[in-house]
């Protein structure tokens, strides 16, 4: 067996819908004569992952990331290429091959609405044929960690939306899948419970080298859980390396925040404001960003110091969300 | 098999118990399905009685006519024809995503999502007045179990019609109309085979069998001629393999919703 759970290969989709027309007469001509629209969502893109590796797939709005999900999942026929997962090629040999893999879509619930989610679980047992002793340990230590062993019994309809995702990973991960697929789990969820479910991954990922792909637009999801980045934009794969890598070539400057009371020297401010690009531009904080090659930072700094009767002040390296951002911008252009 | 049923009486059960929770919504709702059921042989009754129009057939024998049409309809309502609206509302939300990454067949987990606790009130209707029917012939002169293979066909004649209806709707999403032929349907099975005749009499027996969904099973208990049953049984078999074939091709033009 090959050291990739996942290997994608010229991968297309294309979505093929239909135009409506408004209001009724147009309605009634599109019985006879539909306007056939096409999108493609995936213009042929290619990767591998390793086993028990965690992958953070990212990418604005549309770009393709749930479509991909979809077909590796075995949800959608793709319109070509090839896609191996764990031996399976997902949309042919589906029902065999998803009781292999794990998935959490966000806007999605697995859990059954009207009952709580325990019986949702021991429905998974069935459908999975998760031995006895097996499953009640896997639920015992899961519902531990996360924390949801007297809510699972509540009807999940009455679930705060933390503690139905919560669930919703438990649901997911039961049968202990080789491979997880995760669509914006954690769109809605607090920062406390973000944590405790970023915990709970790393953990399941180490104890059974479970294969991880993650797409968020949180970026915090990113730092904490992976190691390897793959960004796409519209249909196309723009980069693919280590965090390392994106943060070394993308991170080339420093964003400077300060706040301040009152100017002494507007004219000084402005020019000084003009060395870089300003993020945040309100009246008394400013946030600005100075590539460390064309600009000399501690210089800058004490000039500000200067100019500006400063009460707060610091100095940091782009966070990944700017540099993504950023990215994302070069390619609009 | 045996391990896809234990599950599906699992989730039945299951369904049940979520239900009862809200003990007198549940039992307005069977009992609104059970008077439901009784307005079909209501109006049969009527016409019978205003102008006889039904040549060869007694009022009782009417009536287990509809208790049988009845009994199938309520056991499919009830079973599986929660497929249309299930499969129409996973459509439009796109859940039915989360259906596919099952490792079971899905349209037997889709059919089995589709279990609608209400409708059994439909079911026991339906029993309730083939009951009765029996209970007001003098003596029946049929195969009791000719009745019961006969009103399997009937089910499988409703089960194929869902598929096609569920299959119509993954494709298209929008598909309203669709129920209301199979309303149509039903107020064609619940009249005797005999005041159909020519094209419109084959139609029933072969591309739309919908004889054996009332006529043939009634007719199998009251010894009345069965001319006709096996080439209709052979329609049923056929209209559910191609429906079933359908339903599965169709899964590759599935398109999920965006998100
Ligand atoms: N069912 C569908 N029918 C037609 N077009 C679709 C469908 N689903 C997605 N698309 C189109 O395909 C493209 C990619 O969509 P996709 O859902 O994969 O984006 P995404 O990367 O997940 O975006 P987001 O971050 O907003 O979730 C979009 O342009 C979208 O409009
Ligand atoms: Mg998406």
């Amino acid at each position: 067996m090959s050291g990739f759970a996942i290997v994608v290969k010229e991968l297309e989709k294309t979505y093929k819908s239909y135009r409506r027309g408004k209001g009724f007469l147009q309605a009634l001509k599109s019985l006879f004569k539909r306007e056939t629209v096409y999108s493609q969502a995936l213009k042929g893109i290619n990767f591998s992952i390793h086993r028990g590796e965690i992958v953070g797939f990212v990418g604005p709005n549309g770009a393709g990331k749930s479509t991909t999900i979809k077909i590796l999942s075995g949800v959608l026929f793709p319109s070509s290429g090839s896609v191996d997962v764990i031996g399976f090629v997902p949309w042919l040999q589906r029902t065999k091959y998803v009781a292999n893999i794990g998935a959490v879509f966000g806007q999605k619930s697995q859990l059954w609405w009207d009952i709580p989610p325990v019986d949702s679980f021991y429905l998974s047992k069935g459908i999975y044929k998760i031995p006895d002793t097996e499953f009640e340990k896997r639920l015992e230590t899961m519902s531990t960690i996360l924390k949801v062993k007297e809510v699972m019994h509540r009807p999940t309809r009455d679930l705060s939306l933390g503690e139905r995702m919560k669930c919703e990973f438990i649901m997911a991960l039961l049968h202990n899948p080789q491979v997880l697929f995760l669509d914006e789990p954690t769109i809605g969820v607090d920062a406390l419970a973000k944590e405790e479910i970023r915990e709970f991954l790393l953990q399941i990922n180490k104890n059974y080298k479970t294969t991880v792909i993650l797409t968020t637009h949180d970026m915090e999801d990113i730092e904490e859980l992976c190691k390897r980045i793959i960004i796409i934009d519209d249909g196309t794969i723009i980069f693919d390396g280590s965090l390392n890598d994106i943060k070394e070539k993308y991170l080339t400057c420093k964003t400077v925040d300060f706040q301040f009371t009152s100017v002494k020297d507007k004219r000084k401010l402005a020019s000084l404001l003009k060395k870089g690009i300003v993020l945040e531009n309100k009246k008394w904080f400013k946030s600005v960003r100075f590539e460390k090659e064309q600009v000399n930072v501690p210089k800058v700094v004490d000039e500000l110091i200067k100019c500006c009767n400063i009460i707060d002040f610091t100095v940091h390296e782009s966070r990944l969300e700017h540099v993504i951002k950023e990215i994302y911008r070069q390619r609009q252009k | 098999m045996i391990q896809n049923l234990l599950l599906h009486w699992q989730f039945v059960k299951l369904k049940y118990a979520s239900r009862m929770a809200y003990r007198f919504d549940f039992f307005t709702c069977m009992f609104a399905f059970f008077l439901f059921q009784l307005s079909g042989p209501l109006f049969v009754g009527v016409i019978f009685y205003a102008g006889g129009l039904f040549p060869g057939w007694s009022f009782p024998q009417l009536l287990l006519l509809q208790g049988t049409l009845a009994l199938i309809r309520g056991f499919s309502f009830m079973s599986f024809f929660g497929l249309l609206w299930n499969t129409q509302d996973h459509m439009r939300r796109g859940t039915f995503d989360l259906l596919l990454i099952r490792p079971v067949n899905s349209l037997w987990f889709l059919v089995m999502n589709s279990f609608d606790e209400e409708d059994s009130g439909q079911f026991i209707g339906g029993v309730a007045i083939t009951l009765v029917a029996v209970s007001l012939l003098p003596e029946l002169q049929g195969s009791l179990l000719a009745f019961f293979a006969i009103l399997l066909l009937g089910v499988l004649f409703f089960l194929s019609l869902a598929l096609l209806c569920s299959a119509a709707t993954i494709i298209f999403i929008e598909t309203q109309r669709l129920y209301e032929f199979i309303d149509i349907i039903m107020i064609f099975a619940s009249y005797p085979k005999t005041i159909y005749s020519g094209s419109i009499a084959i139609l029933f027996n072969t591309l739309i069998p919908l004889f054996v969904a009332g006529n043939y099973p009634a007719s199998a208990l009251l010894g009345f001629s069965l001319d006709g049953v096996l080439i209709a049984a052979v329609s049923v078999i056929g209209l559910l393999t191609v429906s079933m074939f359908i339903w599965h091709k169709t899964l590759r033009y599935y398109t999920s919703a965006g998100g």
